[in-house]
C-alpha cells in the first residue's frame, strides 16, 4: 500500500503533467497533510536517483526574518521555487519550517497556477478541509440550516412586525414589559434600516412579535400609514421620513417591521398623552400585554400579521388632533423623502395646525398614502396650502406674519455666478423661496427666483386643487372627512389666490368658521 | 439557432486563451501581464494598452461570424522573426444552440466555469509539452470560415476599421507539424478541441 502512492504519483506528475500540491494529495488519498508532504518529499527523492531531472519542486518556508533597524521581527511564509529556496532561507533569522509545497513537471513562472491546480479538488471537499489538517479546533462546527437561517434573516430586509390590538394599545404599563423581552426581535428587526431608536424599536418590535400570533392578517398599508405615525412622533424627523417613505414608496404589499414597530411606539407614546383613549385601543393595550408575557419572540412571518389589526384599528378609531397631527407630519414625510424642504413644511405645520385642520389633512393623507404616493409635488404643496391655511387661520389679518408664519420653501434654483478662473458657473442649490414671490436676500439672480416664485404658488394651487378630487375616492371610511378634505383644497388653492390678492383675511375667515 | 450565448461564452474564453498563450509562451515579457480573476483563478492579463486593445478587438469581430455559428477554427499563430509559423495554437469550435434545457440543469454555470478553468490551467502548463520557442516571436490570430463568410465580414460595417484579411499560404502551413493535443472541453454551450500543431525545427532560421 504504501508504494502505491508513489506509482500515483508518477502517473500524475508524469503522464497528466498535473501539478501536485500536498493539499491536493492529502484530499485525494485522504491523508493527513504532514503524511503527504512526506509523500511528494520521497516521491522527489526517488525521481531524481532516477536520474530524471524534469521536476521542479516548490517549497513552503516559514520563518523569522529580522527587523530592519529599529523595526520588530516578522514572521516570513513564502512560497518559492526550488533554486530561489537557498536564497529565501538565508535571508531568515530562523527558520521555523520547510516543506514541500508542490511537485510538477512544468516550469512554473506564475505561482498562481498553484491555486488554481487545486482549487476545484478543494471546493469538493470545503466542508471538511479541516479533517486531514494540522490545524484543529474542538469547538468548531458546520452551522446547521436553522442557524444559518437565522443569520440570513437577520441581515435581511424584514417585514414590518403588526401593531398591537387597539384594545390594551394604550396602557401604560406595556412599555416595560417589552423592554425586558427585546433583544431577539430587534435583531432581526434591526438591518430593516430603521433609524429609529432601539430602545422603542425592541419594544415594538416585541410587542408585535407577541401579537403577530394572535392578529389577522389585514391591509398593510393602512397600518403602515399608522405606524408611521407615531415613529415621527418620536423619532427624528429625517429618520421617519427615510422609513416611511421607504415603506410607502412600496406601497401596501411591502412588509417591513419599521411601521410596525412606529406603530407600537406611537401607542406607547401615545398611552399617556391621548386624553380619550378609545375604548378599542384599551383593550388592544391589555391583550399586547398579556402577549408579551405570553408569547415568545416570532419571526418575520409573526411581525407582519402583526401589521393588519394595528392598521384595522388606526382605520377605524377617531383621530384625535395629536394623532391627526402625528398623521399630517408622518404623511408629509413619508411622501417626500428625498425633499428636504418638507422638513420644514412639516414642523411648521406641527406647531400651527388647528384642529380642524388636522383632521383635515390626515383624511386627506389616509386618502394619499393609500394608493402608490402621487408625485412629491402636489403633496408637498399641498403641504404648503395647509400651513398657509392654517397660518391664515391662526394669524389673521397681517401680511408680514404670514409670510413669517408660511413656510419658507426650500427650492432647488440654478444659481449662476462667475468662478476664479473667469467661468459662468450655475449651480444648483436649495434657497428658501416664500410662496408669495419673494426671494432670499442670499440670492444672487433674481430673474431666476422671481419667475420661480410665482410658478411655485400657482403649482401649489393648482396641485392642492387635483389632489383633492384624488383623495376622495381613496378613503371610503372617511367619508365625513372628505367634505372637510375638499373644502381645504379649495381652501388652499383660494388662499393663495388670496394671498396675492391681498385678501387673505376675508376669505380665510370664511372658511374657518365651518 | 440561437448561438448568443455559446457565442458570449466562447469569445471570453478566446480571449483569456489568447492572452494565456502570450503569457506562457514569453511572446511579450512577463511585465506587461497582470494577474487577473477569471474563472475563479487567477489568469494573467495583458495590460499594454496597445496590445490589449488589439487582441479584444480581433476578439470582438469574430462576434457577428459566432453569432451564426460559422466559426469552425480559431488559430493563433505564433510566428517565428522571419515571420514563418512556429506553432499553432488550433482552437477547433464547434457551437451548440442554447436550450433552455440545458442551461437549466446548470444554472449557475458552475460546471461550466470548471470546464473553462480545466482549459485555462491546461494551457497554462503547455509549456511543458512543447519545445521552447526562439526569441523575438510574434503572433497572428486567424480564422477558419466556411466559403460563404468572408464577403458577408468584409462587408460588415463594424469590420472596416479592423478588417480581416486573407492569410497568406506562407503564414498559414506549419513545416513538419507535431500534433500535440491539450484539451478538449465539452459544455452544454460548445465543444472545444485545442491542440498545438508545432513545427519540428522552431530553432531553424531560414
Amino acid at each position: 500500500m504504501d508504494s502505491m502512492y508513489l506509482d500515483n504519483l508518477d502517473e500524475s506528475v508524469n503522464d497528466e503533467r498535473k501539478i501536485v500540491t500536498y493539499k491536493w494529495l492529502s484530499l485525494t488519498v485522504g491523508v493527513h497533510t504532514n503524511v503527504a508532504k512526506q509523500m511528494l518529499y520521497q516521491f522527489v527523492q526517488k525521481q531524481r536517483r532516477k536520474d530524471c531531472h524534469d521536476l521542479t519542486v516548490t517549497y513552503i518556508v516559514s520563518g523569522v526574518v529580522a527587523g530592519q533597524a529599529g523595526q520588530p521581527d516578522t514572521v516570513k511564509v513564502a512560497v518559492v521555487p526550488e533554486d530561489a529556496l537557498a536564497a529565501v532561507k538565508s535571508e531568515m533569522k530562523e527558520v521555523v519550517s520547510v516543506h514541500v509545497y508542490s511537485v510538477q513537471r512544468v516550469r512554473l513562472n506564475d505561482l498562481s497556477l498553484l491555486y488554481s491546480s487545486h482549487y476545484d479538488t478543494v471546493k469538493e471537499h470545503i466542508n471538511d478541509i479541516n479533517k486531514y489538517s494540522g490545524i484543529k479546533c474542538t469547538s468548531a462546527g458546520l452551522r446547521s440550516s436553522a442557524d444559518l437561517e437565522k443569520l440570513k434573516k437577520g441581515s435581511a430586509y424584514q417585514p414590518p412586525v403588526e401593531p398591537p390590538r387597539p384594545e390594551s394599545k394604550y396602557k401604560p404599563q406595556v412599555k416595560k414589559e417589552p423592554l425586558a423581552q427585546d433583544n431577539k426581535p430587534v435583531q432581526s428587526v434591526n438591518k430593516v434600516g430603521s433609524k429609529t431608536s432601539g430602545g422603542k424599536n425592541n419594544q415594538i418590535a416585541s410587542m408585535f412579535a407577541q401579537q403577530a400570533k394572535k392578529v389577522v392578517k389585514k391591509e398593510k398599508s393602512e397600518d403602515k400609514d399608522e405606524s408611521a405615525k407615531p415613529k415621527e412622533e418620536t423619532k427624528s424627523q429625517a429618520k421617519n421620513k427615510r422609513d416611511i417613505s421607504s415603506f410607502l414608496s412600496k406601497g401596501p404589499s411591502t412588509k417591513k417591521q419599521q411601521p410596525v414597530k412606529e406603530t407600537k411606539v406611537e401607542s406607547a407614546s401615545s398611552c399617556p398623552k391621548k386624553t380619550n383613549a378609545s375604548p378599542r385601543k384599551s383593550p388592544a393595550r391589555d391583550s399586547v400585554k398579556e402577549d408579551i408575557i405570553e408569547v415568545e419572540v416570532e419571526e418575520k412571518e409573526v411581525k407582519m400579521q402583526v401589521d393588519s389589526p394595528v392598521k384595522k384599528q388606526q382605520k377605524q378609531s377617531k383621530i384625535k388632533a395629536k394623532k391627526t397631527n402625528q398623521t399630517n407630519k408622518r404623511k408629509k414625510e413619508a411622501e417626500d423623502e428625498s425633499k428636504t424642504k418638507r422638513k420644514r413644511i412639516m414642523q411648521l405645520s406641527d406647531s400651527e395646525s388647528s384642529d380642524d385642520e388636522e383632521e383635515d389633512a390626515e383624511a386627506a393623507k389616509w386618502a394619499a398614502l393609500s394608493p402608490t404616493p402621487p408625485a412629491s409635488s402636489p403633496p408637498a404643496t399641498l403641504d404648503t396650502a395647509r400651513i398657509e391655511s392654517d397660518s391664515e387661520e391662526e394669524i389673521p389679518p397681517t401680511p408680514q406674519e404670514d409670510k413669517n408664519g408660511r413656510a419658507r420653501k426650500r427650492k432647488l434654483v440654478n444659481k449662476t455666478f462667475t468662478d476664479e478662473d473667469g467661468y459662468l458657473v450655475t449651480k444648483k442649490e436649495y434657497e428658501y423661496v416664500d410662496d408669495s414671490g419673494e426671494e432670499d436676500a442670499a440670492d444672487t439672480t433674481t430673474t431666476t427666483t422671481t419667475s420661480e416664485s410665482p410658478g411655485v404658488s400657482q403649482s401649489s394651487s393648482t396641485s392642492a386643487t387635483k389632489t383633492s378630487p384624488k383623495k376622495t375616492p381613496v378613503s371610503p371610511q372617511k367619508k365625513t372627512k372628505d367634505s372637510p378634505k375638499k373644502k381645504t383644497g379649495a381652501k388652499s388653492s383660494k388662499k393663495s389666490h388670496a394671498q396675492d390678492t391681498k385678501k387673505q383675511s376675508k376669505i380665510m375667515s370664511f372658511f374657518s368658521k365651518k | 439557432m440561437d448561438f448568443s450565448v455559446s457565442c458570449d461564452i466562447v469569445l471570453e474564453l478566446l480571449e483569456v486563451a489568447i492572452n494565456l498563450i502570450l503569457y506562457t509562451r514569453e511572446i511579450y515579457p512577463p511585465a506587461v501581464f497582470q494577474r487577473r480573476k477569471k474563472y475563479s483563478i487567477p489568469v494573467q492579463m495583458c495590460v499594454h494598452p496597445g496590445l490589449r486593445s488589439y487582441i479584444s478587438e480581433c476578439v470582438g469581430s469574430l462576434r457577428p461570424v459566432l453569432e451564426k455559428g460559422e466559426v469552425e477554427r480559431v488559430v493563433v499563430v505564433v510566428l517565428s522573426p522571419e515571420g514563418t509559423p512556429v506553432e499553432k495554437f488550433v482552437f477547433e469550435i464547434t457551437q451548440h444552440a442554447a436550450r433552455p434545457h440545458n442551461i437549466k440543469q446548470d444554472p449557475q454555470l458552475s460546471r461550466l466555469e470548471e470546464a473553462l478553468r480545466a482549459f485555462c490551467l491546461k494551457l497554462s502548463i503547455s509549456d511543458s509539452l512543447l519545445q521552447p520557442l526562439p526569441s523575438g516571436c510574434s503572433f497572428a490570430v486567424q480564422i477558419h470560415v466556411p466559403e460563404h463568410v468572408p464577403p458577408t465580414l468584409s462587408a460588415n460595417p463594424q469590420n472596416q476599421e479592423f478588417p480581416w484579411v486573407e492569410a497568406e499560404k506562407e503564414q498559414v502551413e506549419v513545416k513538419e507539424p507535431h500534433i500535440v493535443p491539450l484539451k478538449t472541453l465539452r459544455t452544454e454551450v460548445c465543444r472545444m478541441q485545442l491542440y498545438v500543431e508545432e513545427s519540428g525545427n522552431k530553432m531553424q532560421t531560414e
